[in-house]
């Protein structure tokens, strides 16, 4: 991180370069890092919450203080700290942050033992020094000679140093600055910049003496766009107190340009909600879209206090003349502090009349006339005569003044949602009146403003009420946390399964309540339908984050997979405990499949037929985080060519003759979170090999005569017993979806290859056999098991343990062991074992001309690039021939 | 004449050799229009220049012969062009009207004031 702080480079050049890397946490925290270095607040906000999952925790928290630090919150700084107490960069800004809050002590002591090793954090320690030890502060940053954001700042602290001299060195100070400038004016760094601004006009005030010159203003003018837009509220102290000082002159214009943007930020939030709640009411019979303006309303609001702040910022910093603008201010608060439309109504004209005036009215339009709402002072003004003024003034939403000196009234169109209200003032005027208009307009923004903050508020109270009933109406268990991961409401299920009241629990931290720590980590990274174990029961949670905390929904294990079950139709029963056998390849190949279960990658199983290439996909699902999901296992090649796309992707009712009414889920739609087994890939039709791999990419199918796209979150497991790569090489199977499929590959060897295995095996399925048929469990006479030594097994464990089956089935209930080689099995031991490829091959090797003619088609068609020409030349036959065979054998891609 | 002189937006600067003096303005943004071995004209927007060759240069009273104003990024690349004859040159500063200066002799021995108004950060 000290790297970003200390390169060089511009800073709009680095945000690119982080933005056109792929997206990884590591590429959002750069950016994150990056985008608050350029003040870029709200994308580095966005970038780190991208960051949240799969970051370090650690690297996370020290760009989160970063970002918190320079967003200028540097108690949020201080939270995101704790979470990485020892890491160094964390240490370091968290020490800036006890800095700005004046903490300097605390800040020298988070820094302890860093000062060699971390040049921000020497830097901080020095900075500390610069009022009361400006000597220390200069030689502890003596022969820092570091570049980017870190050396600029280094400089100015020098320069702040040498200012705070005895006797100051306004020259040496310059010279300092002058270099930190030159930096930050490379890199971009607008609110360093500033400071650096700012401090300058310090540096040629002191120079020019007295009150300043034109030196210090110009200076003053170039800091001030900078720190009132980027500077932190110390910053801006700063900055008004700069002014008072050395520039006064520059101060009226600049106000005047500073209020533009607040009231014009008014404007736009307050249509924008007046747009939003008219919407949300109209959206009622459509739940999602109901929710979704909801949101954005409660986001309109969020921005709407942010422009309220703006705006108080704005005026507080017009503070010098205190007499035109400083009751602005107390009336800007009143009215954001008046959160209902009927208070609003009440208190306006009294609240306004503190600007000056004699009286006023507050009237609200009611057909072709005006109905008076509230009044304040000795006469109020009456409406009806000023009735064509107060028209225009709500159709342009000016404010005016009107009359002459001894009869002037001032006219406040406030207008919110479909209400339109004016507030007149009788005698205002006397500071001027091109300044009182524009103190009312400020009035008439503010107050339109605040209907419309009510009327949102109102709106979403109701909205929250009824959030409270459908949260108790929902049967699975949710939590919602706000930012701090304190508990904001709990379901009467979720407090069931948590086990805690729900009065207990609201208002406290997730992870302070006994035994629900796991939970709070889960919300914390996010978790998509994980499985988290708690002191009593095990839960499956899935966390959504939201701009205000989490929501946490959570269901019990066992009742997901019920669940989960009953609706697919499909299970997978096994798990590793029932893959017998002690072979070193077996094993190898367990282990492997252990280990990548919870990784989740696609995989695929190779093997024999009879190897256990499926029951080592279900052991695969239950030891995965996508147990609780269907298992759904489509054998491809036992389903008809043409049923095989609808039958994985789905239809839609009409899609074909045939088609059920309705339509019909795909197995990847039924699958949903949880693994879909791909059993004998290798037999995949080529032309559906290419839309499996789309679907594989694009993460996302369509159903058959559907426009909706279902996104696939199913694992993918594939199995064959061909070989692959083979096929890939004889043009059957495509090498795109080879690779895509084969992330990890497992192969399951043959039981002739483990004879080792054997014994156990037959053991296993005999104590099995007699556990289903209630009978003492029969043992293998060495001669028995000799004779099943020396076969080759060609179905491997399946034909294993049908023989098994059947030789136990045959032997009598009182036989405790079986010592005659049963017929069958001699019979199949004493044919000699078929050699491999020497002489005809074996019936069920021989291939149908179908199949025999489609690899041909497919092989030529490869070999010459899909040139179709080339291709029918080569298998001699016409072009139009071939071009038949193609469609029919699906190869048409 | 061997001072330069500034006509509106015409500046005439004595130097040794024009065409040897050239390149050095064309890295600041200058464009040669005409060139002999007396005279090269050289002209960016808003400003023209005259190389006018002289045997003998008039004596160096320590003040620039000439100020140009360049975007940061000119000066910096002809700062960083400097610096690595002579690593310890001090960088651009910060003139009190506020510009960021940089002085650079051209190949004829002139003394060159190259400036670069402020930036105007992108704030976002």
């Amino acid at each position: 991180m000290i790297d970003e702080l200390e390169s060089d480079r511009p800073l709009a050049e680095r945000l690119e370069v982080a933005r056109a890397e792929p997206p990884s946490p590591e590429a959002a925290l750069r950016i994150a890092l990056c985008a608050a270095l350029a003040m870029r607040t709200q994308e580095a906000a966005s970038a780190l919450r991208a960051a949240a999952d799969g970051a370090s925790p650690e690297r996370h928290a020290a760009v989160a203080t970063l970002v918190a630090l320079w967003s200028g919150d540097p108690r949020r700084a201080l939270v995101a700290a704790e979470r990485a107490p020892d890491h160094p960069d964390a240490r370091a800004l968290a020490a800036e942050a006890l800095r700005l809050e004046g903490d300097h002590g605390g800040a020298r002591e988070r820094v302890e033992g860093l000062l060699e090793v971390h040049p921000f954090a020497r830097l901080v320690a020095a900075h500390t020094h610069v009022d009361d030890e400006p000597a220390r502060t200069l030689a502890m940053l003596a022969g820092v000679e570091r570049g980017g954001v870190l050396g600029a700042r280094a400089r100015r602290i020098r320069a702040r140093a040498w200012l705070a001299h005895d006797p100051p060195e306004p020259l040496r100070a310059r010279d300092e600055l002058s270099a930190g400038v030159w930096r930050l004016a490379r890199l971009g760094a607008p609110d360093e910049l500033g400071r650096a601004y700012l401090l300058m006009a310090e540096v040629e005030g002191l120079i020019e003496g007295g009150a300043g010159g034109s030196r210090a203003a110009s200076w003053l003018a170039r800091a001030h766009p900078l720190l009132t837009r980027t500077g932190t509220s110390f910053d801006q102290a700063l900055l008004r107190s700069a002014f008072r000082r050395f520039g006064r002159r520059a101060i009226d214009r600049l106000v005047d340009r500073d209020l533009e943007r607040p009231i014009e930020g008014f404007r736009r939030v307050g249509a924008r909600a007046t747009d939003l709640s008219r919407a949300a009411e109209e959206a009622h019979s459509d739940e999602a879209a109901r929710r979704r303006l909801e949101q954005d309303l409660r986001d309109a609001l969020a921005d709407l206090t942010d422009q309220g702040e703006s705006l108080i910022a704005a005026l507080e910093g017009a503070l010098v003349d205190k007499e035109r603008t400083g009751r602005l201010v107390d009336v800007v608060r009143g009215l954001f502090l008046l959160a209902h439309e009927g208070t609003l109504d009440h208190e306006i004209p009294r609240l306004v009349l503190s600007l000056g005036g004699e009286s006023a009215t507050l009237g609200l339009a009611s057909g072709s006339g005006w109905s008076v709402v509230s009044e304040a002072g000795s006469r109020p003004p009456e409406l009806g005569a000023l009735g064509t003024a107060l028209t225009s003034a709500l159709a342009d939403g000016s404010a005016r003044v009107l009359g002459t000196d001894d009869r002037v009234f001032g006219v406040v169109p406030i207008r919110a949602g479909d209400a339109e209200r004016v507030l007149v003032l009788r005698g205002v005027g006397r500071g001027g009146r091109a300044a009182e208009v524009e103190r009312l307009q400020v009035v008439a923004s503010v107050a339109s403003a605040a209907y419309e903050q009510a009327r949102s508020a109102e709106q979403l109270r109701l909205a929250a009420a009824r959030d409270a009933a459908t949260l108790e109406a929902i049967r699975d268990a949710i939590v919602t946390l706000d930012r701090r991961g304190r508990v904001r409401a709990i379901n009467g299920a979720g407090a069931a399964l948590l086990a805690v009241p729900a009065a207990d629990a609201i208002g406290r931290p997730l992870g302070e309540l006994p035994g629900l720590a796991p939970l709070a980590e889960a919300a914390e990274r996010a978790v998509d339908d994980e499985t988290i174990s708690l002191r009593h029961v095990d839960v499956l949670a899935r966390a959504r984050k939201f701009e205000d905390g989490v929501v946490l929904t959570i269901q019990e294990l066992g009742r997901a997979r019920q669940l989960a079950h009953k609706l697919v139709g499909s299970s997978a029963r096994f798990t590793f405990e029932d893959l017998v056998g002690k072979d070193s390849m077996f094993l190898d190949a367990v282990a492997d499949a252990r280990r990548v279960a919870v990784a989740d990658v696609p995989i695929l199983i190779t093997g024999e037929s009879g190897t256990g290439k499926e029951l080592l996909a279900q052991a695969i699902h239950n030891a995965s985080p996508r147990a609780a999901h269907p298992f759904v296992g489509v054998n491809v090649a036992a389903i008809p060519r043409e049923l095989l796309e609808s039958e994985l992707f789905g239809y839609e009712s009409g899609a074909f003759t045939g088609a059920r009414a309705g339509g019909h889920a795909g197995r990847f739609e039924l699958a949903g979170r949880g693994t879909i087994l791909l059993d004998e890939i290798g037999d995949m039709p080529f032309d559906m090999q290419a839309k499996l791999l789309r679907v594989l990419q694009e993460r996302s199918v369509m159903r058959l005569g559907g426009t909706r796209v279902v996104p696939v979150n199913a694992r993918v497991i594939a199995t064959t017993h061909r070989d692959l790569e083979r096929s890939v090489e004889d043009g059957t199977f495509r090498l795109d979806l080879f690779y895509r499929l084969r992330v990890v590959h497992l192969r399951l060897p043959a039981l002739r290859e483990r004879p080792s295995d054997i014994a156990l095996l037959v053991e296993h399925h005999l104590a099995r056999h007699a556990e289903r048929a209630g009978r003492a469990p029969l043992r293998l006479g060495s001669r028995v098991l000799a004779e099943l030594e020396r076969y080759r097994w060609p179905g491997n464990v399946r034909e294993l343990a049908n023989l098994v089956e059947g030789i136990a089935s045959l032997t009598p209930i009182d036989a405790e062991e079986i010592t005659e080689v049963p017929q069958v099995l001699r019979r199949m031991s004493s044919r000699p074992a078929p050699p491999r490829s020497v002489g005809p091959p074996a019936p069920s090797a021989v291939e149908p001309l179908d199949e025999v003619e489609r690899r041909a088609v497919a092989q030529a068609l490869a070999a010459f690039d899909g040139n179709v020409l080339q291709a029918a030349k080569a298998l001699g036959i016409a072009r139009g021939t071939l071009y038949r065979k193609m469609e029919r054998y699906g190869l048409k891609e | 004449m061997s001072i330069a002189r500034r006509s509106g937006e015409l500046v005439l600067l004595p130097v040794l050799d024009p065409n040897r003096a050239a390149p050095f303005y064309e890295q600041l943004g200058f464009r040669v229009t005409s060139e002999d071995p007396e005279e090269v004209v050289l002209e960016k927007p808003g400003m023209q220049l005259v190389l006018e060759r002289v045997d003998v240069l008039e004596r160096d009273d320590g003040r620039p012969r000439i100020e140009i104003m360049v975007d940061i990024d000119v000066l910096d690349r002809i700062w960083r062009g400097d610096s690595r004859d002579e690593p310890t040159l001090p960088g651009p500063t910060l003139a009190p009207e506020g510009v960021f200066e940089y002085r650079a002799r051209d190949p004829s021995g002139n003394r060159v004031r190259i400036t670069a108004p402020l930036p105007e950060p992108d704030v976002p």
